[in-house]
């Protein structure tokens, strides 16, 4: 009885230690969270969750937000900020990728062709310019899987 | 006969071997994919110079082809586009990610390591990117060491250690003479506690001191009374609401951010009244390189009048009375009361700007040499993890967790309060990891052959002779831009400015500048500049910062069949989608029509260079490549340059 009082008030008192102690360190200015004690450089340096998939699909992402959102629209709905003046100089708009139907029409490797040769290399509008010399055969492959993924994240599908 | 024909094949099969040592040679051809194609490897990967032999892609057999991209380790594509220019049969897979690569086993190859810095994976790999960059601060691919080299930069730490090759570039701070005649005890009081108080951008590191050591500093800095105070008798008192104008019309926010607004290069100005006494801001302002010469701020035409305007603009509306007194730090309260006497203030201070060597960043009265006092931190990567001081952590014991850790809390591994001198940057954990792979990246310098290593050279000096370079250093025109590679990269390149622009168009720049690109923020400033200095401005960019290749592309005759051949590649192109062409097209690039038509604005042979391939000339352009070939890139620049203000081409 006697002693597990004494260990009670010895762990209370550690506790009290411990919810002190950092506050003990020397002040941090305007910081918003330092590393935590359990994390390592490993941790901050490498993910080891990310698949293949993922890592494409960020590549993507990346990608896609500098070269496509100008005009696709930054969620794929053809409506990025220059599509209003591809429409006005082409009398096209650029792919919605959310439109479920329009996208259902696309096959992959007339996409995939697409973005590589540009619009008049499949029959479109040549307001797609074509990106296989900028981009690697990777990166149009990674472009595309995000693309993909804009259209299952669309509203109704 | 026949004896002459062997020793001239032993010869050739001689050289042939020299050869392909040279560039890595392929020992073993067995195994290679079976798919064939662009991703056939050899077995082993051996490239002697480099003391590698790796057998890595004995497991990893998609490395180099992209119809891996989605399969699992270890079958997975190699991320990213660097094997496009680090091909694995140069430099094998141990030269970037250490590790020992003629062990069997996974863990034998991962674990252990034939470097102390072990196997590298991830955003640590770019620390061997180091290895032969020495001192790139922007370097393509390698995001995270470039970042780290430019926080290492920015903060200077070479003012106290010494590293890599980096030569010291001068003391970042400024002097410290006159110090007195130019602020206020209670802003340095605020400043010395915590500079990101300030200015959230502010470069100057905080020092963990207590307030009564801070407040001695204080009083030491306001004995530097300089000389007489400036002559401010010939401005008038000037006007807020003109001064506000005129800072806007200047374009002063392309560098200094006020109220939240504008560049991040040069201290925000939000409250700047704080800081500076009038007659210093109508100093700095009528004579900037006279009061500061080694400011990279370019020298303004003001009159005094438009100074005193600027002044009353900063006292009066970026002032923070939120910023100074009781209120915003309680200690303020006792400013110069912490100490029995002044002189026992003052001298505590002494010493602790001494021990602290304020001077090796700031030139101060009686200043004495520069002495780097910490750690060199040349050869860090080489450092044993045993030697290191932990104090009581219990922190995972490797040099990359020692480095980050110290380098995100200096005082994280203090026995003793003040044990360590080393100021903090108030880095967050992701700026750390980006500086902790920037310091490790020195490791190992010396021991790579010469042709291996690349050096940048963006801190060599730039001959700019007579009138012309004065103007260009008055104007501080490589504060923004550089002239290939030597400079800054605010703004783009002008290494071949003669070759792409007209001189006529260079000068009507110059004396008005406006947005070329619609979606861009940073725009140069209105200088102001003379008829006569634009002129010789102009004259000097067109004439000697010139690119032969751009030149000689543009010799070249354009018929009528050309120019309807580049027509049609314009049409099929879709160049409308970005550039706007008369009344229709988009906004991203450049008008080709409104403003100054791109015919009168760039040289035919610079274009053509430039349809070639976009990325080689901007890197970071949106354009995409075309592909075009020679013959395509001269009709679709001829024909460009045949568009008018209505964007009529003379092809139709």
């Amino acid at each position: 009885m006697n002693r597990a009082r004494r260990w009670s008030a010895a762990a209370a008192l550690l506790l009290a230690a411990a919810s002190v102690l950092p506050g003990c360190g020397p002040r941090r200015g305007g910081r918003a969270e330092p590393a935590r004690a359990d994390s390592s450089f490993a941790a901050v340096t490498y993910r080891r969750d990310k698949s293949p998939e993922a890592l494409s699909l960020a590549r993507g992402r990346v990608l896609y937000d500098r070269y496509c959102a100008i005009c696709h629209g930054e969620a794929g709905g053809g409506d990025g900020f220059n599509a209003y003046n591809v429409k006005a100089a082409f009398d096209v708009s650029p792919t919605a990728f959310t439109d479920s139907v329009t996208f259902g029409a696309l096959r992959e490797d007339t996409a995939l062709a697409a973005i590589r040769d540009g619009g008049p290399a499949v029959g479109r509008s040549p307001a797609m310019p074509p990106w296989g010399h900028t981009l690697t055969a990777g990166e149009v492959v990674d472009v595309w899987a995000y693309i993909k993924a804009l259209s299952r994240a669309a509203p109704g599908e | 006969m026949r004896g002459l024909g062997r020793v001239r094949r032993t010869l050739a099969l001689l050289a042939m071997a020299v050869a392909l040592a040279g560039c890595g040679r392929a020992v073993e051809q067995r195994g290679t994919d079976p798919q064939g194609g662009a991703a056939a490897l050899p077995a082993v990967l051996v490239n002697d110079s480099l003391s590698v032999e790796d057998r890595c892609i004995a497991c990893h057999r998609g490395v180099l082809d992209p119809r891996h991209k989605l399969d699992p380790q270890p079958l997975t594509t190699h991320p990213g586009r660097l094997l496009d220019i680090h091909s694995p049969l140069r430099f094998g897979c141990t030269s970037c990610h250490g590790g020992d690569g003629g062990a069997a086993g996974v863990r034998e190859t991962h674990g252990a390591c034939s470097s102390r810095l072990g196997f590298l994976v991830g955003d640590a790999a770019e620390i061997a990117c180091g290895k032969c960059h020495l001192n790139e601060v922007e370097l393509d691919g390698a995001p995270r060491l470039s970042h780290g080299r430019a926080l290492l930069r920015r903060s200077h730490c070479d003012g106290c250690h010494e590293i890599g090759e980096a030569a010291r570039s001068g003391q970042p701070g400024p002097d410290l003479a006159g110090i007195a005649r130019r602020t206020n005890p209670s802003w340095l009081f605020r400043w010395l506690k915590n500079p990101r108080d300030y200015a959230d951008n502010a470069r100057m590191p905080r020092y963990q001191l207590e307030d009564r050591y801070v407040d001695a500093l204080v009083g030491y800095l306001m004995t530097f009374r300089g000389e007489a105070p400036f002559d401010t008798t010939a401005f008038p008192p000037g006007d807020a609401e003109r001064g506000k104008n005129l800072v806007r019309l200047s374009f002063c926010i392309s560098c200094h951010a006020i109220e939240g607004k504008g560049g991040r290069d040069a201290i925000d100005l939000g409250r700047v009244g704080n800081k500076l006494t009038r007659g210093w801001m109508l100093r700095l302002l009528s004579d900037t390189h006279g009061a500061d010469p080694s400011s990279p701020m370019p020298q303004y035409r003001f009159t005094p009048a438009q100074v005193a305007d600027v002044a009353a603009y900063f006292r009066e509306e970026l002032t923070d009375p939120s910023f100074e007194g009781v209120e915003a730090d309680s200690a303020l309260d006792r400013l110069g009361a912490w100490w029995p006497d002044e002189a026992r203030r003052v001298d505590v201070g002494r010493r602790l700007f001494k021990e602290l060597r304020c001077g090796n960043c700031h030139a101060f009265p009686g200043g004495e040499g520069w002495i780097r006092v910490a750690p060199i931190l040349s050869r860090l990567g080489e450092k044993k993890t045993s030697d290191l001081p932990w104090g009581t952590t219990r922190f995972a014991r490797t040099l990359e967790d020692y480095v980050w850790r110290k380098v995100e809390n200096p005082l994280v591994f203090a026995t003793a309060p003040h044990r360590f001198k080393m100021p903090t940057y108030d880095f967050t954990p992701e700026e750390a990891r980006d500086a902790t792979i920037a310091l490790l990246a020195q490791a190992d310098l010396p021991v790579l052959p010469e042709a291996f290593v690349v050096r940048d050279s963006t801190d060599a000096a730039l001959p700019l002779p007579g009138e012309f370079g004065r103007l260009v250093r008055r104007y501080r025109c490589l504060s923004c831009h550089s002239v290939n590679g030597i400079g800054h990269n605010i703004s783009y390149d002008l290494g071949a400015e003669g070759s792409r622009a007209q001189r006529d168009w260079i000068y009507q720049y110059l004396k008005l500048p406006y947005t070329i690109r619609p979606i861009l923020t940073v725009r140069m400033p209105i200088f102001n500049l003379t008829d006569e200095e634009a002129r010789i401005l102009a004259d000097g960019i067109a004439d000697s910062w010139r690119d032969a290749r751009a030149d000689s592309a543009g010799d070249f005759p354009a018929g009528p069949r050309e120019l309807e051949a580049g027509r049609r590649l314009f049409e099929r192109s879709g160049c409308r989608s970005c550039h706007q062409v008369g009344a229709t097209g988009g906004y991203v690039g450049p008008s080709f029509t409104s403003g100054t038509p791109m015919a009168r604005r760039l040289r035919r042979g610079w274009i053509v260079r430039w349809l070639q391939n976009p990325q080689a000339i901007k890197p970071d352009v949106l354009e995409p490549r075309y592909g075009f070939s020679e013959a395509e890139a001269r009709a679709l620049a001829a024909y460009l340059m045949t568009l008018g203000p209505t964007g009529e081409g003379s092809a139709r």
